[in-house]
């Protein structure tokens, strides 16, 4: 059993980085409104960034590992790349529709 | 160096929007350039490969300071050629069908940057540099299917597209930072190197994090791939794009999932003694996938619906092929499900090309109005029977030589009852190709045919190519099993080494 008030660094950033993820996909399951979907998106997003620097420090300590301070900053780099199109799409489809609620906004089912 | 091939597409998808600029108003005329680029970049990996001398055997690493690592070996060669042949065949489509359309320079540009991805995505050898052309490749892929924004349901397939496939690329993601903290390294021979370790020297409940990494692979790659319970955004997403791109969305960028799950997942799972508690799973996602989208295609009454419905039964077809390589035939699984690839890319890409020429002449994608269309638009008529009769497996066409391929590599390894579903599903889906081909050649013509348009000669070249390669590859299929034996070849000796 896992002692939560005694835990290393690396342990409580990969469990954190691990809630954020279920925090973000339970928004994007339960939400109806496009931009809260998104901003879910980018909850697991931060998530996943989280848990490139949890799995640094957990490998190497408190020696840092430039490999991943590297890729979590190219990813960084494409998450806005995608919420930028994410968002842009989202202004098309309210001035389309007037609405964002995806239960609205059916031809299609979500 | 055959790793210039990335900087062809890369330097052709920065000088797309320039000339986009100098063309002005003649901006359609774009689609010339881009199918040079394509014809350039496959003419000059053959070319340089014939520079080395031969095609087998070859693993060209190209490594750089900062850690990501290029590959190009007979997978990438496989993947390369079925991305450029339908990349070039869908840009010489698009001259025609786009051209009636506004935005071209931006269109083009994301057309080429779709296809820098895939291009790169088959030569990556580490994870993360995969990583990086999957998602050049979705974010562009996003784009392009709401490229008609005009209309509703282009937007609100691209966005339903996006927020399903951004969270698999996020859990493809999640998994890349778990193989990094538990192997340290995200090349694909130090991960293979590393389970086999793990799985070795230590019990069967160490296996818990393979099996999290493996399972995030898994379903990231799969909400791409489209099958059982992720295929719910290619229905919609397929159909709305604009024809040559649907061409392109069905025939190879849902096969990139199908080529991360060959280059990582797969020797990853072949390795570990305990194989066939993965295997299960993926059977009977295989025998979902290739059964429910079968009943619904029958219900359908638009015609790229349809097709996109059967590009979900076929990933269950190639979903055998690597059920059977999990199962002990590893060499036959992969071959066959890499040849099906090959055959479903040109089928699915001269069939959405062919109804790209109808929607081009009548404006309509409904079934009921296309009756008799034979007689007064052969040509696509003739090109869209051609695709149905590959994807149904008449014997001289390709589609026919992988199917073969497929069922027999499930009865080698034992799976009967797989073999006898995808016979089953096969024959299932022959029922509403032949019903489809019966009224495009046997019925009335409708007033919608008898008012359609003239096709554009470019849609008419390009359906022509993908037809006379359709007849080449079926009459030779040694050209087909050759590549993807070779293909196979990478990834099937790591199971007993």
């Amino acid at each position: 059993m896992i002692n939560i008030f005694n835990l290393s660094t690396g342990e409580a950033l990969m469990l954190s980085s691990a809630l954020l993820i279920a925090v973000g996909l339970f928004a994007i399951i339960t939400r109806r409104n496009l931009i809260r979907m998104i901003i879910g998106l980018e909850i697991i997003a931060t998530g996943v960034n989280l848990n490139f620097i949890a799995m640094s420090i957990f490998k190497h300590g408190p020696n840092i590992d430039p490999t991943a301070h590297a890729l979590t900053v190219i990813s960084i780099v494409l998450d806005g790349a995608l919420v930028g199109v994410a968002l842009a799409l989202t202004l098309v489809v309210y001035r389309k529709f007037k609405t964002l609620d995806t239960d609205e906004i059916r031809k299609l089912r979500w | 160096m055959i790793e210039n091939i990335l900087l062809i597409m890369g330097v052709g998808a920065f000088v797309t929007p320039l000339l986009g600029y100098l063309l002005g108003d003649r901006e359609r005329y774009l689609g010339v350039f881009v199918a040079a680029v394509h014809l350039f970049a496959l003419g000059y990996i053959y070319w340089s490969l014939l520079m080395r001398g031969t095609l087998k055997d070859m693993f060209y690493l190209f490594s750089s300071p900062v850690s990501s690592i290029l590959v190009f070996d007979p997978l990438s060669l496989f993947f390369v050629t079925v991305f450029l042949i339908v990349g070039f065949i869908a840009s010489v489509h698009s001259i025609g069908y786009m051209s009636h359309d506004r935005n071209l320079t931006i269109y083009y540009t994301l057309f080429l940057l779709m296809m820098l991805g895939l291009v790169g995505l088959s030569m990556a050898y580490d994870l993360f540099t995969f990583f990086v052309f999957w998602e050049a490749m979705a974010i562009s892929s996003y784009v392009l299917v709401a490229f008609r924004y005009h209309l509703d349901e282009p937007v609100e397939a691209g966005m339903k597209y996006l927020i399903m496939s951004g969270v698999g690329s996020l859990l493809v993601l999640y998994a890349i930072t778990l193989v990094y903290g538990f192997v340290g390294s995200l090349r694909v021979d130090f991960i293979v190197q590393y389970v086999m370790a793990y799985a070795t020297f230590q019990g069967i409940e160490y296996l818990l994090v393979p099996a999290m990494i493996v399972t995030l692979l898994l379903v990231g790659f799969g909400i791409k791939a489209a099958y059982f319970p992720f295929w719910t955004w290619l229905p919609d997403a397929h159909p709305a794009a604009p024809s040559p791109i649907s061409a392109l969305l069905s025939g190879i960028v849902i096969k990139a999932g199908i080529l991360g799950i060959m280059r990582f997942v797969l020797p990853m799972i072949s390795n570990i003694p305990q194989a066939t508690a993965f295997g299960t799973p993926i059977y009977v996602v295989a025998i979902l996938t290739m059964t429910v989208p079968n009943i619904i295609a029958l219900m359908q009454d638009d015609i790229k619906r349809l097709l996109a419905y059967s590009s979900i039964v076929n990933i269950g077809f190639i979903l055998i092929g690597i059920t059977s390589y999990v199962y002990g035939s590893p060499y036959y699984g992969a071959a066959s499900a890499l040849s099906h690839v090959f055959s479903h890319a040109l089928g699915k890409g001269l069939g959405f090309l062919a109804v790209g020429g109808i929607i081009y002449s009548l404006e309509t994608r409904e079934i009921k109005k296309l009756r008799g269309l034979g007689r007064h638009r052969p040509l696509t008529a003739l090109a869209l029977t051609m695709a149905l009769l590959s994807l149904a497996g008449m014997p001289p066409l390709p589609g026919f030589w992988s199917k073969w391929l497929l069922i027999l590599s499930a009865i080698h390894s034992g799976l009967w009852w797989l073999a006898f579903v995808g016979v089953f599903n096969s024959v299932l889906a022959v029922l509403y190709y032949l019903w489809l081909i019966q009224r495009l050649f046997f019925a009335e013509p409708t007033e919608y045919v008898l008012q359609s348009r003239e096709v554009h000669p470019a849609i008419k070249v390009s359906l022509m190519m993908l037809m006379g390669l359709m007849v080449i590859i079926g009459l030779y299929p040694q050209i087909m099993y050759q590549l993807s034996f070779a293909a196979a070849s990478v990834i099937a000796p790591l199971l007993h080494t």
